[in-house]
């Protein structure tokens, strides 16, 4: 057996579980998900902000693939749908950057979406803006700065690929007694936003926030084929550390 | 009906993908079809997404903003590099000369401010996380990571003491690859999601 077998491998039973759990799921079954505190700073400071009608930014990230954190940028624009109900669309304070050209395009798409299932078909959507800071991560971050500054008191939500320049953001929010939320994939934005942001989300739980912003059954299958292939991990790991040990491998 | 084709392209074109890797013989050519059919595609939305850019700047221009001199300035930066992008080469040597001279330092000069805001925050890890176990460890392995790093601490090249340095020296990258490995898990959910129409942003 070589790695790409057992890359299969994986792959197959991820396929497997997640359409048995999915139809399981539809049909009444339930999976209790870890209890998560940072969340509920996120929502209550969403309310806030919305009855204070205060501005809010969605921060995507700089790229929508990397061969180091494939998914990440999918999984943000899967952050998108939970954020935007129907409040969020129409009060006019909820922004959306990013610095990765395409994946704007993406978002305007995603938040049209949003609104014509809420609404009608027949309007556009005005009240949340997609927006392009810069074409780089820094030039991104020095147009979101500018907004910081301009409009205190923002809720930040960075969500995606981002470098530790995201604790410059996080910084200037904050400095302007605004709420920030991370969910920032990458090591290096995790660990410098550590020591800032306290409703920071760390490792994989990245990927449990769509689901716990806006759940469903295919969300909670891959909440439940994400911990069976954790767990199916660490007993691989395990097994070949101690297979190691008495000389087998 | 515009849902159904949607959703019936995304199920058709990945699962080919997929099973072009396992079947790269048979499926290899379509493979690389698509591949670039989603290369130009992404090429071409971010085309659009450089067009908002800039059409946000020019209408904030015409609106004279407040702020509508610095999209000046940005429009006529954003001009001059596509005009000498044009003319020259992107290996030219007057377009490199932009690049080193323009575009780095600035960049070098925002992480030096990074780099004193990360001090300052460092400082400040107890006040915002508390005293919990995650916030005394994060505080114990960057001050432990930082003196091997820095070489204050040499127990010699052989013996217990060397062993217990190298174990610490390799601890940062057995954490570094766990959350990786977290991540590669995740990232393998979330592609399979959409691939499998599970999940669908682009519209319920």
């Amino acid at each position: 057996m070589n790695w790409s077998i057992l890359g299969w491998g994986m792959i197959g039973i991820s396929i497997i579980l997640l359409i048995i759990f999915t139809f399981l799921f539809k049909n009444g079954r339930s999976y209790l998900v870890r209890k998560n505190t940072q969340i509920e700073g996120l929502k209550i400071s969403r309310i806030k902000a919305i009855e204070g009608g205060l501005h809010r930014t969605l921060v995507l990230g700089h790229k929508l693939t990397s061969s180091s954190y494939p998914g990440l940028g999918l999984n943000s624009l899967a952050v998108m749908t939970g954020l935007l109900d129907a409040e969020t669309l129409v009060d006019g304070k909820f922004n959306i950057a990013t610095s990765q050209s395409s994946m704007v395009v993406f978002a305007r798409q995603i938040v049209e979406n949003s609104y014509q299932n809420g609404f009608s078909k027949d309007l556009t959507q005005k009240g949340v803006k997609a927006v392009l800071p810069g074409p780089t991560a820094y030039s991104n971050l020095v147009g979101l700065l500018y907004e910081l500054d301009k409009h205190p008191q923002h809720g930040l939500i960075l969500s995606g690929n981002f470098g530790p320049e995201a604790s410059l953001l996080s910084e200037v929010a904050q400095a302007k007694n605004g709420y920030v939320f991370a969910a920032a994939g990458t090591i290096a934005s995790q660990s410098a936003l550590f020591s800032q942001v306290e409703d920071l989300m760390i490792g994989e739980d990245s990927f449990m926030l769509p689901g716990l912003l806006k759940p469903s059954p295919g969300r909670t299958a891959a909440w439940m084929t994400e911990d069976i292939l954790r767990l199916l991990l660490i007993l691989m790991i395990i097994v070949a550390a101690v297979l190691k040990m008495v000389g087998v491998l | 009906m515009k849902k159904i084709l949607t959703v019936s392209i995304l199920l058709l074109i990945g699962l080919t993908v997929l099973a072009g890797y396992f079947f790269p013989q048979a499926l290899g050519p379509i493979l690389n079809l698509v591949i670039d059919w989603g290369i130009l595609l992404i090429g071409t939305a971010a085309l659009i997404g450089i067009g908002y850019l800039i059409k946000s700047h020019i209408s904030r221009v015409a609106r004279r903003d407040k702020q509508s001199f610095l999209s000046f300035v940005l429009l006529l930066a954003f001009s001059a590099t596509i005009i000498v992008g044009l003319i020259f080469s992107f290996n030219h040597p007057i377009f490199t000369d932009l690049m080193i001279n323009v575009q780095y330092p600035v960049e070098t000069s925002l992480l030096a401010v990074l780099a004193v805001v990360l001090l300052t925050a460092s400082f400040r890890l107890i006040s915002t996380r508390g005293w919990t176990p995650m916030s005394i460890a994060f505080l114990c392995s960057a001050v432990v990571t930082l003196g091997l790093d820095a070489g204050s601490i040499y127990l010699g090249t052989e013996g217990a003491g060397a062993e217990i340095l190298n174990f610490l020296r390799r601890l940062p990258m057995v954490g570094v690859r766990g959350i990786l490995l977290g991540m590669g898990l995740g990232g393998l959910i979330v592609g399979l999601r959409v691939l499998l129409t599970i999940e669908k942003p682009y519209g319920e």
